[in-house]
């Protein structure tokens, strides 16, 4: 089988609510197609000046692998490393990662097997999900009460809510406190600060959260400050989670070796793919560390369904109105897993044409 | 002041020899574009970036062009608040690209404010030497080069008075093969001649150990990214077990990585990019974390910038003489009669374009 042609498209997909100031988000999708008549898709959500470079970078690369065979992932990622092995890490394992999905989405079509299948199978129906799209900083009380209520009545078993933007610690408890009182004390709560406090505030803030009994606090502090996240593994009760931030499965190893994560976030984008994401899976699980996924849940499923130890999988809908069929919970609150070949998501058409960004 | 406009243009900028890089790209020209950054009272600034794959540089443009009307209408006296602005806009896709895009605005911006003060960038950062700074020749001895011409290279890059030299070596599959190559270049400068080695990281830790000696044996005075970028432990192993400067830093894409490889003592001399740590600013933190902790430090490529580094930063010992983009300017890095590389005094970076060049464009 050979890659023999491509397409790279801009999808501004609106929003059901406006988020940090936008009213939509831009997706770039890459169409991979083989002489075998099938195609494989992979796609990235990136938002401003880097989103045209990704879309740019993608299809000159993408021009340069016609003539690969899509069933050597590893192949076509030494070629892509090495094509931009000069500009660092980030923008080049976005590149990476989506060629990646679109040479899974093709060998899972060409197997007739869904992508989880591929990867060993673990789960077959579904799999442990928290919602993840809502409870945003700019939520004020009221709001955060009335969406987790309904979130409760969703089905939801688990969600997440964002502190780190209340100038007063007083400010941020009050938010766990209502976000607890709105869901009762049988469902998941966790907290995400996106990297907006330092140690000291991350400290006492922690207080606030384990009072509330918060699963876990991600990201509180900067993703390169390693010793500071194993201090604070070291020094508080609830449970450090991060490394989405993290770009490639490398730094996976120091973060594990200095105990600096009680669970280990991982964006499959951020480290270049599901082999790369398999990769730092399986440095975690060689120290104890559960493992979660990070944003699209259309990838996310796969890893969760396929391998052992994925705690749990991020509910999140910025993608979700780019498919024919949304991902979707079960009656328990659980992640449905696609039981189609590849990655099992189809492009609405429809949507693509509406909404395309011509440049 | 206010940032008005901009314009980017794109260069190919003829090598003397063909180029064949670590990832194995072959290339008789290197491919430049240039941000023009324009102010409401008429000085230009300029920045550059180069790669040998086509693939992430127009990429790299791209972003450069939205950033640059990005930060329309602010002052480019303020760095720190446009550096601030553009690392919220790009942060997202991780550290590579978005420092490079950060350096290419952040050159502007310090060619700007020289021009607009008429002070060399060297002085705007507190100047430490006036008038040369010492350099080594880079420009030559490639991997892919014979042993032959490796000699020939080196005693011509001798003749031509510089006072060091870089060759590479990691291309082949026995131990003793890579020794000639050490022993070539030995010979053909003499004994007291300093020479520098770079593996562009093509080894392990076990290569390396099994190399080294030989490395040793003809006296090289540093081994410049023997192992992967990522291993920090393995390259405190090599400080540890090694008598030969292991140098190394210029993959890193952010300053603050500066920190863990110093306070892991993974490193002998630091190697900065400025391209690869968000510009003269990045730079400038990198070699404060190195400094203090007592480790010199050397640039990385662009001598046209680097070596307003080297007559500025205390503990910045050596500047890289690289050719690349020697074509694009009509005044290249001058070497004096010491050796050492001559400081230009007009402001800013003291650059000018090659206007024929420009105008020839790029092939495509």
């Amino acid at each position: 089988m050979k890659i023999t042609s491509h397409e790279v498209i801009r999808v501004d997909l609106p929003l059901e609510r406006p988020f940090m100031g936008r009213n939509t988000f831009p997706h770039t999708i890459l169409k991979l197609r083989t002489d075998e008549g099938i195609e494989g898709i992979g796609w990235a959500f990136v938002a401003g000046p880097m989103g045209p470079a990704l879309a740019k970078a993608l299809d000159l690369m993408a021009e340069s692998l016609h003539g690969e065979n899509p069933l050597m992932r590893e192949r076509i990622d030494r070629l892509v490393d090495a094509a931009t092995s000069w500009s660092g890490p980030g923008l080049s394992h976005y590149l990476r990662a989506v060629f990646n999905f679109a040479a899974w989405d093709i060998t899972g079509k060409a197997m007739g097997q869904p992508v989880w299948q591929l990867l060993g199978g673990a789960h077959a129906k579904s799999v442990t999900t928290y919602a993840s799209g809502w409870l945003w900083r700019d939520y004020n009380l009221a709001d955060l009460e009335e969406t987790a209520g309904g979130l409760v009545d969703r089905g939801f078993t688990s969600m997440k809510f964002r502190c780190g933007a209340e100038p007063s610690l007083f400010d941020e408890a009050e938010r766990a406190r209502v976000m607890r009182a709105a869901v009762g004390d049988d469902i998941t709560l966790m907290v995400d600060i996106n990297q907006g406090w330092d140690i000291p505030r991350t400290m006492e803030g922690a207080r606030h959260f384990e009072a509330q009994n918060v699963y876990w606090l991600e990201d509180p502090i900067n993703y390169l400050d390693v010793q500071g996240y194993s201090q604070l593994v070291n020094a508080t009760d609830i449970a450090i989670t991060h490394g989405e931030y993290n770009y490639g499965y490398e730094p996976f190893g120091p973060i594990v070796d200095h105990r600096a994560a009680d669970i280990v976030m991982i964006d499959a984008h951020h480290v270049g793919g599901i082999d790369a994401w398999k990769r730092a899976a399986d440095i975690a699980a060689g120290a104890f560390r559960p493992v979660v996924t990070h944003l699209s849940p259309e990838i996310a499923v796969h890893l969760a369904a396929g391998i052992n130890g994925v705690k749990t999988v991020e509910f999140m809908p910025w993608s979700f109105g780019l498919w024919e069929e949304p991902m979707d919970i079960n009656a328990d609150g659980e992640l449905i897993v696609p039981q189609e070949p590849g990655l099992g998501v189809k492009l609405n058409e429809d949507v693509v044409k509406a909404h395309l960004i011509n440049e | 002041m206010k940032i008005v406009s901009h314009e980017i243009v794109w260069v190919d900028v003829p090598l003397p020899r063909a180029f064949v890089s670590g990832t194995g790209f072959r290339t008789s020209e290197m491919r430049h574009f240039v941000l023009k950054l324009r102010t409401d009272d008429g000085i230009e600034g300029l920045g550059w970036a180069y790669a040998h794959s086509h693939i992430m540089l127009p990429a790299l443009a791209n972003a450069v062009d939205d950033v640059a009307t990005m930060i329309e209408g602010m002052d480019p006296m303020m760095r720190n608040a446009i550096d601030k602005r553009i690392h919220h806009a790009t942060d997202w896709t991780g550290g590579g690209m978005n420092e490079w895009v950060s350096a290419v605005i952040n050159f502007a911006l310090y060619d700007i404010a020289g021009k607009a003060l008429g002070q060399p960038v060297y002085k705007l950062l507190g100047g430490v030497q006036t008038d040369s700074v010492p350099t080594y020749a880079s420009h030559k001895l490639w991997r892919d080069w014979s042993l032959e011409d490796l000699a020939n290279g080196a005693a011509e890059i001798k003749a031509d008075g510089f006072k060091m030299l870089k060759f590479r070596v990691g291309a082949n599959e026995a131990a003793l093969d890579e020794r000639e190559r050490a022993k070539v270049v030995r010979e053909a400068v003499g004994p007291d001649y300093p020479i520098a080695v770079d593996i562009n990281q093509g080894w392990d830790v076990a290569r390396t150990m099994e190399v080294a000696p030989y490395l040793e044996e003809f006296r090289v005075h540093w081994l410049e990214d023997p192992i992967n970028r990522h291993d920090f432990v393995g390259y405190k192993h090599l400080v540890d077990a090694l008598n030969i400067a292991i140098t190394h830093g210029e993959n890193l894409w952010d300053w603050r990585l500066f920190l863990d490889v110093v306070k892991d003592g993974a490193v002998d001399i630091a190697m900065i990019d400025a391209h690869h740590v968000g510009g003269i600013d990045g730079f400038v933190k990198a070699a404060a974390v190195c400094d203090a902790a007592f480790r010199p430090v050397v640039t990385h490529l662009s001598p046209e910038i680097a070596v307003h580094l080297g007559a500025s930063v205390p503990n910045c010992t050596l500047v890289e003489y690289m050719d690349w983009s020697f074509g694009l300017f009509e005044n290249t890095s001058e070497i004096n009669s010491e050796g050492r590389m001559v400081v230009p005094q007009e402001p800013g970076f003291g650059v000018n374009l090659n206007q024929d060049l420009i105008k020839r464009g790029i092939k495509d």
